[in-house]
């Protein structure tokens, strides 16, 4: 079964993700954590699949928490999920490990389930 | 004989006179002597008091020229001190707005921004669900919370763009130069960086994006220009931002004199801020030809 972290700061937004992730893939298991230092923790025991993490938040951002997670965790697929949709952040994004960048405020559901579809294909 | 008695009475009388004469004219003499000795000693006596007297005086004079010279050193290392707590202090005063801005960017971005995320995925799940009948006429209320979110983020970014906290000043230039394209597409940017975001010390990286947006804002407005060439590099011991146009340009003394200018940050405000982040700065405009600012500063290693 494959699990999933949300990394998000935002109690409301994370909620509601959440949810809306449940009903688009409702095989994943999902777990939740509001910074990128918990993360960090909760990964050191059990690493999950997936992670969709916010770049800004206090502490630790999301581009840090990806660059250390494809150093010790490089199964790990790592997904964006911003609200700043310009291209300085795909491309940081991407030179920080981060495998797919998603908006925040036009959030594509068909291009989530192909992301985390996918997985066992690209882990081979 | 008798006539030769005479004649040796008279001579006798006669030397007899002149040597009483003599010893008249000699006491006389003596006299004048000792009275212009006298004269002459009281004379240098004078002088050499006189002289005495001045040279105090010199020595007074010297030793308080020397008493003068020591205070007068001692205000302008107080002076050179004081303006230098000053410089530190303003600057300090620019952080601290800086922080301020980014504090209040940040509150509205996960205060207002994440909200409106937020509304806009619940009312998608809720509209998927609900028949067609319904959802149509509820559609329309995602280009309102799409406008929503775009306000926010447009006031969050004029207070200080996130890019320039998460992301450095590279990347801050080539999202600005992007936007200005798109809101003055008669402007061409072109832009020349030559140099690694570490090599920019924080707070100056600060500086060069107020100075980018203020010189930009400035030309879109007044310059009448075609072309931009924007250079940040790295050369001789010097980080150098040159912001050029090809415009109209104005009379510097005529510009520097009108209030207006201290409205934003204007000419004097860019100074300012350079030189409070340890920089120099230069303006330089030409009628009919454009307009040029260069900013410079000190290497990070030579800091």
């Amino acid at each position: 079964m494959l699990r999933a972290l949300i990394v998000e700061d935002n109690l409301f937004f994370r909620e509601a993700f959440k949810t809306s992730l449940h009903e688009h893939l409702p095989s994943v298991v999902l777990e939740e954590v509001g910074s990128g230092e918990e993360a960090l923790q909760r990964i050191n025991g059990t690493p999950p699949d997936f992670i969709f993490t916010d770049i800004r938040m206090d502490g630790m951002n999301g581009l840090e928490l990806a660059q250390k997670l494809k150093r010790d965790f490089p199964r790990i697929r790592i997904a964006m999920v911003t609200g700043y949709d310009f291209p300085e952040y795909r491309r940081a994004a991407s030179q920080h490990g981060v495998d797919r960048f998603f908006v925040k405020h036009s959030l594509e559901w068909k291009e989530i389930e192909e992301f985390v579809q996918s997985f066992p294909k690209n882990n081979q | 004989m008798g006539s030769d008695a005479e004649t040796r009475g008279t001579l006798i009388a006669e030397i007899k006179d002149l040597r009483a004469r003599l010893a008249e004219t000699e006491k006389a003499l003596l006299a004048a002597q000792k009275s212009r000795n006298n004269h002459v000693s009281k004379h240098a006596e004078d002088e050499i008091r006189w002289g005495k007297e001045r040279n105090h005086e010199r020595v007074k004079a010297s030793e308080l020229l020397q008493f003068e010279k020591v205070e007068h050193r001692h205000s302008e290392e107080e002076l050179g001190k004081t303006r230098e707590q000053l410089r530190d202090v303003s600057f300090q005063l620019l952080l601290a707005e800086e922080t301020e801005r980014k504090r209040i960017a940040q509150e509205i971005h996960d205060g207002i921004g994440q909200h409106w995320a937020t509304v806009k995925l619940r009312v998608e799940r809720i509209l998927d669900r609900l028949g067609k009948e319904i959802a149509t006429p509820l559609k329309e209320i995602l280009p309102i919370i799409q406008v929503g979110m775009e306000e926010t983020r447009r006031i969050q970014m004029n207070l200080r763009p996130a890019l320039l906290d998460d992301l450095g000043i590279l990347a801050t230039i080539s999202w600005f130069c992007r936007e200005f394209r798109k809101a003055h597409p008669a402007i061409r940017v072109e832009t020349k960086i030559d140099l690694q975001e570490d090599d920019i010390f924080n707070p100056v990286k600060t500086v060069i994006y107020r100075l980018l947006q203020e010189a930009l804002n400035n030309i879109s407005k007044h310059s009448k220009t075609t072309l931009v060439n924007l250079t940040l590099q790295k050369k001789e011991g010097v980080i150098e931002l040159i912001i050029q146009d090809s415009g109209q340009g104005f009379e510097l003394d005529a510009v520097l004199t009108l209030k207006s200018y201290q409205k934003g940050l204007g000419l004097s405000g860019m100074k300012e801020r350079t030189h409070l982040s340890g920089g120099s700065f230069w303006i330089e405009s030409t009628k009919g030809i454009g307009t040029a600012i260069r900013a410079s500063w000190p290497l990070l290693e030579n800091r």
